[in-house]
This record gives C-alpha cells, structure tokens and sequence, in this order.
C-alpha cells in the first residue's frame, strides 16, 4: 500500500494509441527512493498548503531533487543542441539560398537576385528581387502565392525590363496529381505565359493563357499568380 | 364442443402474418424500374452501356458469391442486392469506363463496404455510391464523358473525344453556355453527355412511378430531397434566371436517379417518416453547398454518403409513434409531465 | 539477456505497428514512397536506440515522479539533432518527410520503449530493444511504402532506385490515386495487422476465428 504511489496514476504518455508494457523485464525496477506516500497526501490535503508547505517540510530534499535533475538534464540537451545547431546553421543557410536561386535561375536567368526593399506590394506577391547582372538590372523575379485546387502554392515569375513574363516555375503545391499536375508541374504549359503582359486573361482575348480543361482551379490559380506578379513589376517599373 | 384434436394448430413465434413480398422481390422490381433508363442509355450511347452495366452487375453478384464461399457463410447472392448494386454502379459511371476499373468498384462496392460489415442490411454507407467515390481514384478516367449520341465500342480502346456534361457549366455558374449546348428539353428527355444511367430524367420519373405505384419507396425522401435542391436554387440563382437555373439544376447532374435509387435505400436511410424528410433536407442542402462553393462539379455522391453517416442520429433522435398508442394518450402524458 | 528472442519480438511477436499499435501515425502518413519509409524508418531506430542508451544510463537518477517530463526532453533533444542534421546533409529526405520529422517526439513507439524497458533494463539490452523494434517499424514501414506506391503510383522505389524516379511498372494513368493518400494508408495498414492477426492467431495453435 505504501507504493501507492509507485507507478502513479496513469500510465498514459501524451498520446493516444495503447501502450502494452511487454517488458521482459530482467532486471527488477530500481526503485526510486520515495518518501511514504500516503502520508505524505493526506497532509497535502489536510493543509492545502501546497507547494509552500512541502518546501518547509521534510520532503524538501525530494522536491530539491526533482528539481535539480530535470534541470540538469535540460540543461545538458541544451548544450549539445546548441552545439548542434551551431555546426548545421551556416549548411542549412547555404542551402536555401542555393535552392531560391536555382528556382530564380530557371525564371529569369542572371547572377544575383538582391531583393527590393520598402514596397508596397500587391496581395499575393511575398517578394520582388531584382535581377542583376553584373551590377545592371535586367529584370524582375517575384515570389508569389496563390490558391490553387488542393490550396496554397508558391511560385517563382520572371519578369523583364519590358514587362512581359520570361517565364514562371512552381515551386510548392498540393494540386491533384494527374489533373492539377498538367498545369502546375508541366514547363510547358507554364511556358505558354512567356511574352504575356498585364493583364493576363484565361482562355479569351488576345492576351491570353489557354488552360488547361478539367484542371480550371489550378490554371485560374496559377493565372492570378502571374497577374499580382506582374503588377508588382509594373509598379517599379513606372 | 370444439373438437380441439381436429382443429390442427401450429405452435410457432411471431411474425404470424407474412406477405409474398421479401428482399429479392423488391430487388426484382428496382430492377425493373431501373430497365427504362438502361434501354435509354443503349440509345444514347451504344451498346457499351448495357455491356458495361452486365459486367457490372455480375462482378457484383460473383465477388458477394465469391466472399461468402471463403468466408464460409450462408450465400446471399438469392436476394439479388447484389445485383442492383452493381446495377447502380454502372448507372453513376461515365459509359466509356473500362471494365476492369468498374470490377474495382464492384469489389469496393461488394466486398468492402457491404459483406466486411456483416453483409445486408448491416452497412453503413450505401455500397453503390461508396463504390463510386473509391473510383474518384482514377479521376482522369471517370472523367472522360462521350457526347450523346455516340456508339462507344464495347471492345478494345474507346476512342471518343471528351464531351463536356451539364455539371461542368453549372458548377462554373456558366448558365448561357449551357443552354448553348443543351436546351431544356434534351436536358428532360436526356439526350445529354454524362453517366450511363443519370442523364434520362424522364426515364428515372418512370421509374419512379412505378416503384410507387409497387409501394416499394416512399415519396418522402425523394420528394424532400429534390424539393430542397430546387427551393434553394430558385432562392440563389447565382445571378441567373431562377426559373431555369432551377431546372437545369434538377435535370442535370445525378440528382435524380440519387434522390429515386439511392437516397431511398432501406438500408442506409432512416427508419421513421419525420426522419427521412429531415434526411431529404439534408442531402438536398449539402448538395447544393458542394455545387456552388465545392470543388466537385456533381454534389449528389458526397451528400449522400455524408448524409448516410447522420442517419443512426435521425434514428436515435425521432422515433416513430409505437404502433396501438393513440395521439391523445401522448399528449396528456406530456401535459401531465409538463406540470 | 536473449537477443534472439528480442530480435524476434521486435520483427514479430511484438511488433510496435502490426501487435502493439504504436507509432501508426507516421506509419499512415509517410509510407506513399520508398525513400520515405526508409529515411523515416532509419531516423526512428536512430533515435530510439539514443534515447533508449540515455534513459537506461539515467535511469537510476531520474525520479519517478518527472520522468516522463525528462523522457521527452532526451527524445526530443535527438529529435532536434537528427532533424537539423537532415535538413543540412540529407535535404531531399529532409523535405520530403517533413513535418513529420519533428512528429518523431510524439511517436509512441519510442516512450513505450522508454517506459517499459529502457527505464528498467541495463544499457545493452535497451540499446538492443531500441535496434530491435525500430527495425520492425521499419519493415513495416517498407511493406506499406512498397504496396501503396505500387497501386498508387505504378513505380517501385521511388526518391531511391532509378535517379529519384523508381521503376515504372506500369503507367499512372492507370493507377489507384486514392492508395497514396491517407484512404489508401488506413486501408492497407488495415489489411497488414488483420493478416498479422490471423497468421499469429493459427501459430497461437488452432486458435480459430
């Protein structure tokens, strides 16, 4: 009875499937030194004192103990994170820079794409780089967001001097594979926006992008993406 | 005095009143009402529909003959539900589905939906329309509608060019180009591009009819359900003329043959009267929410199975009057609770 | 200590996904290529085997009272490690597993572990339990992965084999969509610990149905 407290109350980690203990367990458990519990939670209860009164009480050193473990174990994890974290940062760094200018290189292709400070952008476009070479702009590349079938993809447009696309790639999307697909993962029907100017129109008018049937979300998607981007340029442009 | 030694009773239980009627002659009659439509469909779209309907309907009845042999249990293939199942199906397909796809639905259908949950009258969801939402797997397939009036091949690659359906314009709010395309009496008659078995509304009326007349459905359902599609099609016609909006949306699309066929399924519908209308009324609002502001272009599908999901809440919640307890002996117990 | 016989419970009797239940979630969400199983079934067994270490050295000093508290620490401290050390030098799993790296915390397999043997046995055997059940989970994983990107995708080894494209087998026009999402994950896992159980349930002797 005293180890009422032993293996407390529930057994439940923070999840929901059901663990089975199916430890063959050959060693018994070393014990946890405990103080008698059910002494110790009838005086809880009686008093109510809480945390105050075990701190005055006999079970000082236990909860000094508690205490000083945990700590020392989260101050150990910290340590070897951060030791972690200090060898994998500049890695980690270098590699998102790369894969953003790969996906800049396939739009508009230059040697340096310095982003464009203190605009007001239009809804939709999260960044406006400037594409330089050699200390000259020759265009513009947006990142840009927009709601397809299956929901939020981003993509990367290029746009030139002139105002008009040179070319867009997809970069992030849940479209359905297959339907969705066709436009967002295919060059070449993303291809088909390349010369187009603002306003791009869906499947009418001279200005247009011929979608693909069955795939209308992701081409309407994709269409209203190259449309904010396009503004943005236009902006800087004038 | 009786001579009671003569008089030759039988000690059995109840039930002591039978009728002829069981399963496999209600089956028999949705069949019949179900031909209407099918000879339709051979008249619209070749001869494949009715190939693919067969095939559809003897995968069913031998994927359930099949399951009920390995699983050692009595066969059931007798009372012919498989049958309609698999009629069902094929109806809700686009007719150029290859044969082997439709089989996968059959053994969705039949084997996983029906017999693994303890076979009829034990699902849950109705196996046809399950069936048909497994298919949405193979979406470029199920996609792929002839235009009215073409003779698919019933062998080999059916080769026919990608016919648009009344849904796709209407689920882009695109009325005037629909009635470009099909004007309202090909929409009624059904000489329309779409699924094998949905496209003739005057067909499934007559099918209707005729199960009423047999007293095999009751109106409630299908009268609730197709009435709440048109009530508030009418109310929000989407900046079209409410009249036509109205009936383009009642004739196009499954509606019809769902609110008929499906929707009244003994099994997978609620038991009482009042709970069956509020079960039309739900199927009829969540199925116009998928078609205006879903993805999908046809709402039928998903709003009955959704709906299948509440019915064991209808049925917990309105019980039908017992049978032999009079109205005014449930009011005054009420008054007098209510005291 | 018994190795075999924990060999044989960690890929068997006892295995966390088909017997125990456990650690199902990323088993329904990861498994829709090859090179997912593999990356996520690698990263587990790594991290279960570490923590497992850990626990079973601290395991007279940590007091019962916290020790799921300090359990979590350790795990998700590894966690963190294996999932910077991802992104850095493995970027292409790292992505491709997403979220579900982090998730690894939470995975139960490792605080049953935790719980049940590790705060109860010596380093070795705890260590061998780690290796052990985390290979299970990762046979599991690679019969899942194989099965749905078969039927969903038509390929076989896909992120992996073949440059990243994995064997065709047959087109994707063809194939069954729905098996590489979640549906295709619960039913196949369905089907897996069904099979399980009856297999177990016959070698149990003529347990019948």
């Amino acid at each position: 009875m005293s180890r009422r407290d032993k293996r407390p109350e529930d057994k439940k980690p923070a999840e929901t499937a059901p663990v089975q203990s199916t430890a063959p367990a050959a060693a018994d458990t070393a014990a946890s030194e405990m103080p008698p519990a059910p002494r110790r939670d009838r005086r809880e209860r009686k008093e109510g004192g809480g945390l105050g009164a075990l701190l005055a009480g006999p079970e000082r050193p236990y909860i000094l103990r508690l205490t000083v473990t945990l700590f020392g174990i989260s101050a150990a994890a910290a340590l070897l994170l951060g030791i972690v974290y200090y060898i994998t940062k500049p890695v980690i760094d270098w590699r998102t820079e790369e894969k953003t200018k790969a996906a800049m290189a396939m739009v508009l292709e230059a040697e340096a794409y310095p982003k464009v400070e203190g605009l007001t952008l239009p809804d939709g476009v999260t960044a406006l780089h400037a594409a330089t070479d050699g200390g000259e702009t020759v265009g513009y590349v947006c990142e840009v967001s927009s709601n397809g079938f299956g929901g939020a993809m981003s993509l990367v447009v290029g746009v030139g001097l002139d105002g008009r696309v040179t070319g867009v790639s997809v970069i992030k999307h849940s479209e359905t594979k297959n339907i969705g697909t066709k436009v967002v993962m295919s060059s070449k029907v993303l291809s088909r926006f390349i010369g187009l100017e603002s306003p791009v129109t869906l499947n009418g008018g001279t200005n247009r992008f011929d979608g693909v049937t069955g795939a209308t979300f992701s081409s309407k998607g994709v269409t209203a993406a190259v449309n904010a981007a396009l503004t943005a340029v236009d902006a800087v442009l004038s | 005095m009786t001579d009671y030694k003569e008089l030759k009773l039988k000690a059995s239980t109840s039930p002591h009143v039978r009728t002829k009627e069981d399963a496999q002659a209600i089956m028999l009659t949705v069949i019949t009402a179900l031909l209407p439509a099918l000879a339709f469909a051979v008249y619209n779209f070749g001869l494949r529909s009715l190939t693919v309907t067969l095939c559809s309907m003897v995968g069913c009845v031998v994927f359930e003959a099949l399951y009920r042999l390995i699983a050692r249990k009595h066969q059931t293939v007798g009372d012919c539900s498989a049958a309609v199942t698999g009629m069902l199906l094929a109806f809700v397909c686009p007719v150029t589905i290859p044969y082997w796809t439709i089989l996968i639905a059959d053994f969705f259908a039949i084997v996983v939906v029906k017999q693994l949950y303890g076979g009829i009258g034990k699902n849950f969801l109705n196996p046809a329309l399950a069936g048909r939402a497994f298919l949405f797997s193979w979406a470029s397939i199920m996609s792929h509608w002839a235009a009215p009036g073409t003779k698919a091949a019933v062998w080999g690659a059916v080769d026919v060019v990608t016919y648009p359906t009344p849904m796709s314009y209407l689920h882009a709010n695109d009325l005037t180009g629909l009635q470009a395309v099909y004007d309202l009496p090909a929409m009624f008659t059904g000489r329309i591009g779409g699924c094998i078995g949905e496209v003739s509304s005057l067909m499934i009326l007559a099918g209707f009819v005729f199960l009423l007349a047999r007293k095999v459905i009751l109106p409630n359902i299908p009268l609730t359900y197709v009435g709440t599609v048109a009530l508030l099609t009418f109310l929000f016609p989407r900046g079209n003329d409410p009249v036509e909006w109205m009936l383009y949306n009642i004739f196009g699309g499954g509606l019809l043959l769902g609110a008929v066929f499906m929707a009244t399924d003994y099994v997978t519908s609620p038991v009482s009267r009042k709970g069956q209308l509020i079960y039309g009324v739900g199927c009829g609002l969540i199925t116009v929410f998928i078609r205006y502001f879903g993805g999908y272009n046809e709402g039928v599908c998903y709003s009955i199975l959704l709906m299948n999901l509440v019915v064991w809440l209808i049925d917990k919640n309105v019980r039908p009057r017992r049978f032999g307890v009079a109205k005014t002996a449930i009011f005054k117990r009420k008054e007098a609770a209510g005291k | 200590m018994n190795v075999g016989k924990q060999i044989k419970e960690g890929l068997w009797s006892q295995n966390p996904v088909l017997v125990q239940l456990l650690g199902m979630c990323s088993t329904l969400a990861i498994t829709t290529s090859f090179s997912n199983g593999l990356g996520m079934g690698v990263s587990v067994t790594i991290i279960l085997t570490l923590s497992n270490v850990i626990i079973s050295l601290l395991r007279k000093i940590i007091p019962d009272k916290i020790r799921i508290a300090a359990y979590i620490v350790v795990i998700a401290t590894f966690v963190t490690m294996v999932d910077l050390l991802l992104q850095a030098y493995l970027p292409d799993i790292a992505e491709s597993l997403g979220v579900f790296i982090p998730l690894i915390v939470v995975n139960c397999i490792i605080l049953a572990r935790a719980e049940a043997f590790a705060s109860k046995n010596r380093v070795l055997p705890a260590a061998i339990d780690g290796l052990c059940q985390g290979f299970g989970y990762t046979l599991v994983l690679l019969v899942m992965s194989v099965i749905r990107e078969f039927l969903g995708n038509g390929t076989f080894g896909a992120g992996l084999l073949n440059g990243g494209e994995g064997y065709k087998v047959f087109s994707s026009d063809y194939s069954a969509l729905m098996m590489v999402m979640p549906v295709g994950g619960f039913l196949t896992l369905g089907v897996l610990i069904a099979l399980m159980q009856w297999v177990q349930g016959r070698s149990a002797g003529k347990g019948g149905k």
